[in-house]
């Protein structure tokens, strides 16, 4: 994993702007994300800071691996439109995946905001560490690892995002949610407004760097005014909006559909650490009353980096997504129709025979492990 | 992405122990894999060469970003290695390396590989470049090398990248 830490202040990125420039700010998925300053997170406050302070962003670009030119030149001609007026990109990726938007976009403003300061890797709590600094770090190799906050205060750079230095201001609404009052912001997603409150609304098909698709119907919530339950990750909040969230209905309702969901997978055979078990265990599921006679299909190991079981896929389209969206790709899609409709990759091919960039951002959206990493384990036997 | 690359043959057996040592192979799937020096095929090519000259190798993993505690941790759930394996060959890069040391104290963990520096990754030309070198290989700045094999491509295919 490569580590990055922050070079630029608020301030030092918007000297770099102009008012009347057209922003797009550029985001990676992977490393950066993990320390702090990329994501979709991080590119919704820079977004909310530089439009409060009167900046123009025309869009946002979330990128599965930013340091895969393919990738980035697939990006561009994905959102050839909004490139095209594109003056400005603020490129939250490591120093490697800057210099591939800087090729990529010769003709635009590319604008870096980090340092790139070494190798490291992933603590079990989830922390980012940095073993392997760069010499002009002037510090030595460590096993263990050097926390970062302690790398920037040694380097001068920055431990944190933008917003450490100024909390960007919202717009805020009122919103009732199961009879009590909260304050959350205007035209955000309910899904994650609901999410953000503590309400524990099961989701399968939205992640929040996707765009919305309201397949799964788990997040199914009571809107006063509206007709019948309405998908909450497809509905923006409004002000005044009354919600019911919770409740003895919702909740058998839920239950009923992940039983469906579970009628149409393999659900025996789940990994333990997957969204899908996570919920059947939730709503107490030994077995659906539901069966859905399906033909055990043969499970693709033909990449090299993952597997692909369609026997335990629900068909949320989370992976289609993420290949179009996070990677630009478009290798998967669904086919077929009705009870025989699966995802399959290109014109139906094993996934290792297609252009699959290996990017694996389908495999750390899918709810169900239907695609994992592949583990391989040999032994010699003498 | 970071390139790493495997370190000579006889450098490797200088680290190892005597013959009779149970060695498994850790291999990481993700930038060493592009890089030539992990992956599934860098790992059967070290283990055979091994074999070949009467070392033990009884275990091979493939597992995909060696750098993540996490994924160790999946790897230490799913497959036991037995007391028996002393010494451990890691075919990742130093992060990696660093990562299988803390999580198998009581083996021997030997780094196969040398860090090079960073690169950028070209999938249709099939190449990656040297962007970010450490200082010992500042010289093979924006040097382009084959994806799967990371041996130097003569003709360059990425253009006017900024190194």
């Amino acid at each position: 994993m490569i580590i990055s830490l922050r070079s630029l202040s608020y301030e030092e990125l918007k000297q770099n702007l102009d008012k009347d420039d057209k922003i797009v700010i550029w985001s990676c998925n992977l490393c950066i994300k993990y320390c702090s300053l990329g994501g979709i997170e991080k590119a919704n406050i820079l977004e909310d800071m530089l439009i409060e302070d009167g900046y123009g962003v025309i869009g946002k670009e979330i990128v599965s691996e930013s340091c895969l030119l393919n990738l980035v030149r697939r990006h561009k001609m994905n959102k050839e439109d909004i490139f095209r007026k594109a003056t400005a990109i603020i490129v939250l990726a490591c120093e490697s995946g800057y210099e591939c938007v800087k090729t990529v976009f010769n003709d635009k403003k590319v604008i870096k905001i980090v340092r790139t300061v070494g190798v490291g890797g992933l603590s079990s709590f989830g922390r980012v560490v940095l073993t392997v600094p760069f010499e002009w770090t002037g510090l030595d190799f460590n096993v263990n690892g050097y926390q970062l906050y302690r790398v920037a205060e040694k380097l001068g750079l920055y431990p944190d995002f933008f917003d450490a230095e100024k909390k960007p201001k919202s717009k805020m609404v009122n919103i009732m949610v199961n009879g009590r009052q909260y304050k959350v912001k205007e035209g955000s997603n309910l899904l994650d407004a609901l999410l953000s409150l503590g309400f524990k609304i099961p989701h399968l098909c939205y992640q929040p760097e996707l765009s919305p698709a309201g397949k799964c119907r788990l997040c199914l919530v009571k809107i006063k005014g509206e007709k019948g339950l309405l998908p909450a990750c497809c509905t923006q909040v409004e002000d005044g909006m009354e919600i019911i969230a919770e409740g003895k209905e919702l909740n058998h309702l839920r239950r009923l559909i992940l039983e469906m969901i579970m009628a149409e997978c393999d659900y025996k055979i789940l990994s333990r650490r997957s969204e899908l078990q996570y919920l059947i265990r939730k709503y107490h599921i030994n077995e659906p009353r539901f069966k859905l006679l399906k033909k055990t299909e043969p499970i693709d190991e033909s990449s090299e980096v993952f597997v692909r079981n369609p026997n335990i896929c629900i068909l949320c389209g989370r992976c289609i997504r993420a290949c179009a969206e996070l990677s630009g790709q478009r290798i998967l899609a669904f086919a077929y129709r009705g009870s025989k409709t699966r995802v399959v990759a290109e014109l139906n091919k094993p996934i290792g025979h297609t252009d699959c960039a290996a990017c694996m951002a389908c495999v750390d959206s899918c709810p169900t492990g239907a695609l994992a990493p592949k583990l391989i384990y040999q032994k010699t036997l003498c | 992405m970071i390139f790493s690359k495997v370190l000579p043959y006889k450098k490797i057996i200088e680290q190892l122990g005597d013959r009779e040592t149970k060695i498994a192979i850790i291999s990481c799937n993700g930038c060493a894999r592009i890089c030539g020096c992990g992956g599934f095929d860098g790992a059967n090519k070290l283990r055979f060469k091994l074999i070949r000259d009467g070392y033990n190798v009884t275990d091979v993993i493939v597992v995909l970003y060696a750098c993540s505690e996490l994924s160790l941790k999946e790897l230490k759930r799913k497959i036991k290695l037995t007391s028996e394996i002393k010494t451990i060959i890691s075919l990742a890069c130093s992060a990696g390396w660093a990562c299988i040391t803390r999580n198998f104290p009581d083996k021997k963990v030997i780094n196969a590989t040398e860090d090079i520096g960073l690169i950028v990754i070209d999938k249709e030309k099939e190449v990656f470049k040297l962007t970010l070198p450490y200082k010992k290989f500042e010289h093979q700045a924006k040097n382009e090398y084959e994806i799967g094999t990371g041996e130097l491509v003569s003709r360059k295919k990425i253009i006017k990248l900024e190194a």
